[in-house]
């Protein structure tokens, strides 16, 4: 059975079974390795992607789920890596590993995407979605809100 | 940050395989039987390994890699294996194996008279080193040839490994270094990488990817050793230490693939012809492995520092960044602090007091200075700060740690809002670099701290995702300023593992001065703190 949705801007097809998460269609079928496999069970938040626009655990979500829906991993945030996000993340010098950031950014855009001048109390509470082992959490808050200034 | 391909989590090589292993309900259990039929039948399955009672399947996607993964845990049956120490004395338990000792940092002046004597006993658990990236290799085996893409934190070391696990000559095994997820040292990385070459070995010609499962990562990584260590001290009629005795007691904190004896990757020993582990060693002061930072830096007349390394290791454990020197800094310098509270001196004086050399004084009254410490406050009964100090392995940079602690009495928990470091590594190369890693080694240190410990009980690791060893997540994160003492004249010191130690005893001194009561187990987890705090739960 084909499913049919989008990602990124295209049209995607994958023949995986319906219940297979997106997170390995996204990864294994469609090469974009950017979303990343951390737990499996929406504990971690690395695999985060957004689907119609709001964040999503691609672990969590079957590919059932997105049929006919628009899916943006990373590599579709912003053309040239030109996404607020992007920019402040860089500014800040945010990743130590970076495993967990692309997921951490994709958090931090569907916070933005809602809520553009969020708190700090905001912006934490939104995040804890997402955990990093290196320890690099307060320069995710300062770049979510220097992106927040700047964007 | 755009998600280009980044880490061996990532490698993608034309005609790749997916691979998955299956490993016994707990250390030792054998596979008695197995009927795989219906997994060699599912879809996308290419092979089903199993050499003696190492398992593992091959596949062509991912997602079929996992499913038949969970089909073959069903296929199979496991002997249930020795039992596991019981938690509640594991400490007895390590205490009480036969130790190699030996007697480091002695010094003999006068005698103490009319000296007042202390003693405490501290423990650390064990932890994980809780990469968010399960450990990840990519292997080959192609025209009698091994060639396997791993995060191994020594390519070489693993090869010689590799070639007594599948035992191939070590020239016909190339172990190509690429980037994973953080490690923080030993985690699975050189186990995956055995994995995905036993299991690469049944396709031949067809890279095989193996990431581990996060159950796989958390249950069979090698831990951070749990520790024991025992301070003495007499406390002279002129408020200063006169005498300092200090046991610690630790498994090894290096398992890595160097052993000349044995062969240090997990499946070796699983094989139907199964290898050993070479045995355990220990690092050589001054850097040290158990006793990293066992030494006090303080210049006390009279110290004695016996190292009892245990070889026998009830849980497997190896490096976890800073080695002994986190359990070590938590005892040494919450004693400092339990020996100022009794000589009645605040607790920068009283180690002011016993320091001479110019940069560890220049780091506490740097970080004094910005967390505007004052002299001798009392905590509220909620709120509370506190000091910690080191130079890590004694050899590389000094930091000093300020922590805020807060403590709420009704729930237990504890929360490190704020914390202040300051950090003299000489030469500063890069100081944003410098102060990220500062930043984020007090963040670990605090989450290590207030919630971190490997649970178990006699039937195997209970730590087994994040949910069963959940670590601090953003709300929770201290805001951390970090002053750099730049000293241009100095030769640069290694800076990447020397907040963890200053963290974690800034926060349980800070705990302490918040309640008057001193937690001496970490790690500070709501039922520990309620039961310490007791009666005078709602002061």
């Amino acid at each position: 059975m084909t499913t049919n949705f989008t990602v990124n801007g295209k049209t995607a097809s994958t023949d995986a079974p319906p219940a297979t998460p997106l997170l390995w269609v996204i990864r294994e079928g469609l090469k974009l390795t950017g979303t990343k496999f951390g737990c499996g069970t929406g504990l971690c938040g690395a695999c985060m992607v957004h689907v119609d626009g709001k964040r999503a655990f691609s672990c969590q979500t079957q590919v059932s789920e997105v049929a006919g829906k628009s899916v943006t991993t990373i590599e579709g945030l912003s053309l040239n890596s030109s996404h607020p996000l992007q920019k402040a993340w860089l500014a800040e010098r945010v990743p130590q590993c970076g495993y967990c950031q692309s997921g951490q950014i994709m958090s931090a855009a569907d916070l933005l995407k809602n809520n553009p001048k969020p708190t700090r109390e905001q912006i934490v509470a939104h995040m804890s979605t997402n955990i990093c082992r290196c320890g690099t959490y307060q320069r995710i808050v300062r770049a979510v809100e220097r992106a927040a200034r700047e964007a | 940050m755009t998600g280009g391909a980044a880490y061996v989590q990532d490698l993608r090589l034309p005609g790749m395989l997916h691979g998955r292993v299956v490993r016994p309900p707990r250390y030792g259990s054998k596979l008695e039987s197995l009927d795989d039929a219906a997994v060699k039948a599912l879809p996308g399955v290419m092979a089903v390994v199993r050499d003696g009672s190492f398992l593992g399947i091959v596949a062509v996607r991912e997602e079929q890699a996992i499913k038949a993964r969970a089909a073959l845990r069903n296929a199979a049956t496991w002997t249930p294996g020795p039992e596991l120490p019981d938690p509640a004395r594991i400490f007895d338990v390590i205490r009480s194996l036969p130790s190699k000792d030996s007697t480091i940092g002695v010094k003999s002046g006068a005698a103490p008279s009319g000296a007042r004597t202390f003693e405490a006993l501290y423990t650390k658990p064990y932890m994980s080193h809780g990469s968010i990236g399960p450990s990840c290799a990519v292997a080959e085996f192609k025209d009698g040839k091994m060639t396997v893409w791993t995060h191994s934190q020594g390519v070489f070391p693993l090869r010689i490994e590799l070639a007594k696990t599948l035992k191939m000559p070590t020239d016909a095994i190339r172990c190509v270094h690429t980037e994973g997820s953080g490690c923080y040292g030993h985690n699975g990385a050189d186990d995956v990488a055995a994995d995905a070459a036993l299991l690469a070995r049944a396709v031949p010609g067809r890279p095989v990817r193996l990431q581990w499962m996060r159950d796989d990562e958390f249950g069979w990584e090698p831990y951070g050793p749990a520790m024991v260590m025992r301070a003495k001290a007499a406390l002279g009629g002129d408020g200063k230490v006169a005498d300092w005795q200090y046991e610690v007691w630790s498994n090894s904190h290096s398992t890595r693939p160097e052993s000349t004896t044995g062969t240090n990757v997990l499946p070796a020993w699983y094989l139907a012809e199964p290898q050993r582990m070479g045995p355990p060693t220990s690092p050589p002061q001054p850097a040290g492995g158990g006793d990293r930072n066992a030494i006090p830096l303080y210049d006390f007349p009279n110290q004695r520092v016996v190292h009892h390394f245990v070889q026998d290791m009830p849980i497997r454990v190896s490096a976890l960044r800073t080695l002994g020197a986190y359990a070590n800094v938590f005892a040494l310098e919450s004693f400092m602090d339990e020996l100022a509270a009794a000589a009645g001196a605040d607790p920068i004086a009283f180690r002011l007091a016993h320091l001479t050399d110019p940069r560890a004084r220049g780091v506490i009254e740097t970080v004094a200075h910005k967390a505007g410490w004052s002299e001798n406050r009392k905590g509220d009964g909620t709120r509370g700060r506190g000091i910690g100090f080191a130079k890590y392995k004694n050899l590389a940079c000094y930091v000093a740690v300020v922590a805020d602690v807060e403590v709420d009495r009704g729930s237990g928990m504890v929360r490190v809002p704020r914390a202040w470091a300051a950090v003299d590594c000489g030469l500063i190369i890069n100081p944003d670099g410098l102060a990220n890693q500062i930043e984020g080694g007090i963040v670990q240190s605090v989450s290590w701290t207030v919630m971190e410990e490997v649970r178990f009980d006699k039937n195997g690791i209970l730590a087994r995702d994040w949910a069963s060893y959940p670590i601090l997540t953003m709300p929770d994160a201290p805001k951390v300023e970090v002053e750099l003492i730049n000293r241009p004249n100095e030769r640069s010191l290694g800076a990447g593992e020397g907040s963890q130690g200053p963290a974690v005893a800034a926060v349980v001194n800070a705990f302490a001065n918040a309640t008057g009561k001193r937690i001496r187990d970490l790690p500070l987890k709501p039922e520990r703190v309620k039961a310490v705090l007791g009666s005078s739960g709602d002061r």
